[in-house]
């Protein structure tokens, strides 16, 4: 599988989850 | 399964029976919120903010996205390939930041200012004692909402007319009666429920159609074999321009300003749980999208010349393509999938329209001062959905042109004029009432006139230089202007103290 490819189809969207978890995470510790 | 670009599924009658029940459960729920909604304007238009984190974070991620995509997205990739990953990429980021810190904001001041509308954040918030600004937030979503459920009547009428082989014209108004039945009755907690429901519909078959078509062609690597074959660039995710590229992700400023996306920020319980709704709807976000992403990829490689396809449209695709690998009643859930996601955004949209007649104008500028009582405004809201959905009907029926005309705006239009004010509402102390009106006129004017300037609609998606111009101008008009006395007091409010 080309490494742009996966990068783009596999990798950005787990990206995209993983940004909001911890996003998630940090704002609430943040404010406890 | 298809001929002459029509996707049957009336041959098979259990396929037909899951759809009729699909429909009988979203009017169940209608019926079941009428009790609740019923209780007042703020029931009947924000759920009492009393909403769920899922149902907050599946309604708001399916009322922004319409028929676009299942059918556009799709559409896209089979024709660019990989390089269409960037049009689902920047909406779904804008909403993870949207979920954890703006919606947070908004929500804690809504709560303390008793905003039920948009609208009624914008007043609260630049003490609008004329109703001045709040008449031009009306016009404004008035203008693009009419056109927009009329455009999702349209949409659902013909993918509806089409699969059981009615004319268009019953399609659109059966399409309508539906979406007026559960909306008018339940209000915006049937909205919401019924919206749940849609998203796990159309998260299902986003993931069961890839998955099979993908399957069927001998697997991931097979498809990507084959792609390569027809062309190269089609796995080549950077295989675009740069002003491409920008417009793509610039398609996520559209979501901090379309109010029907906004309002589900407003309506849920407990604003802490926003960042539960962020985790979930992004993840939904994220398996719809590049489900549709995937299904236009392993359509290439069934129909590597559009002229394959009926009317040689890439947006039939999908229901090709799954009407191709699917049992006649999982193809049911496609098809009910392609309604979901049109009527989850016309009643979002429906809703919000509604709220800024009977709410903003009815209740805030022609009975400004006055106590109505809210069983009243609750019959109102209702006669005005109704009415809404005629006007829609009239306009989708009789002046499709004018439709598809505004609703070629409205993503951008709402997003150029109520994106960069409401979030320097939110963060800047600085902003002023003129510096919004000001920044409303300049990032609606620069989307209707980059859109028809051929000499730039071709360099950029419009709402990128519509945003940034409302940006630039809402701050240079506030700078020049006096910001309200109590800002501290309204800052302190959106920290929920």
């Amino acid at each position: 599988m080309p490494l742009r490819f996966f990068l783009a189809m596999f990798l950005l969207p787990a990206a995209i989850i993983a940004t909001a978890v911890v996003l998630a995470l940090v704002t609430k510790k943040r404010e406890t | 399964m298809q001929e002459g670009g029509a996707v049957q599924i009336s041959a098979d009658p259990i396929a037909i029976g899951a759809f009729v029940a699909y429909l009988g459960v979203i009017i169940a729920i209608g019926i079941l919120s009428a009790r609740f909604s019923s209780t007042g304007v703020s029931e009947f238009f924000v759920g009492g903010r009393k909403m769920h984190r899922f149902v907050v974070a599946l309604s708001a991620v399916v009322s922004g996205r319409s028929a676009w995509l299942l059918l556009g997205v799709t559409g896209m990739a089979y024709t660019m390939g990989a390089n269409a990953v960037w049009a689902v990429t920047g909406y779904i980021t804008a909403e993870v930041f949207l979920f954890i810190f703006y919606a947070r904001r908004l929500r804690h001041f809504a709560e303390a200012h008793d905003c039920v509308t948009v609208p009624d954040f914008y007043a609260a918030r630049f003490g609008d004692w004329d109703g001045r600004l709040r008449a031009i937030l009306i016009a404004v979503i008035l203008i693009f909402m009419v056109g927009y459920v009329s455009s999702q009547f349209v949409g659902g009428g013909k993918a509806f007319a089409a699969s059981f082989g009615l004319s268009p014209g019953m399609g659109v108004l059966f399409t309508a009666l539906i979406v007026v039945a559960y909306t008018t009755m339940g209000g915006f907690l049937a909205v919401s429920l019924s919206d749940t429901l849609q998203a796990c519909i159309m998260i299902l078959a986003l993931v069961l159609v890839p998955a099979i078509a993908i399957a069927d062609g001998g697997g991931l690597s097979a498809i990507i074999a084959e792609l390569r074959t027809i062309d190269p660039t089609l796995i080549d995710p950077v295989a675009l321009s740069a002003g491409a590229l920008i417009g793509f992700l610039g398609i996520g400023l559209g979501s901090p300003g379309n109010p029907h996306i906004i309002v589900r920020y407003m309506s849920i319980q407990d604003p802490d749980q926003l960042r539960a709704s962020a985790v979930v709807g992004t993840i939904w976000n994220v398996v719809m999208a590049w489900g549709a992403l995937f299904i236009g990829l392993a359509g290439r490689v069934y129909f590597p010349d559009v002229a394959m396809l009926p009317d040689a449209d890439t947006e039939q695709l999908y229901p090709v393509l799954a009407a191709q690998h699917l049992h006649p009643i999982l193809f049911g859930v496609v098809v009910a999938s392609i309604f979901a996601a049109i009527i989850s955004t016309a009643d979002s949209q429906l809703l919000v329209a509604a709220s800024s007649v009977v709410r903003d104008f009815y209740e805030k500028i022609l009975h400004r001062d006055e106590l109505i009582p809210q069983k009243r405004l609750v019959l109102y809201s209702r006669l005005v959905v109704v009415l809404l959905v005629i006007a829609a009907l009239i306009f989708g029926l009789l002046a499709e042109q004018l439709v598809f005309w505004l609703v070629l705006f409205a993503w951008a239009g709402l997003g150029a004029s109520f994106g960069p004010t409401s979030i320097l509402a939110l963060y800047w102390r600085r902003t002023t009432r003129a510096g919004v009106i000001a920044g409303l006129a300049t990032g609606t004017i620069i989307t209707i006139v980059w859109e028809l300037t051929p000499r730039l609609s071709v360099l950029m998606y419009e709402l990128v230089p519509a945003f940034a111009g409302g940006l630039l101008v809402t701050v240079i008009v506030s700078r020049m202007t006096r910001p309200p006395d109590d800002v501290d007091a309204m800052f302190a409010s959106m920290k929920g103290n």
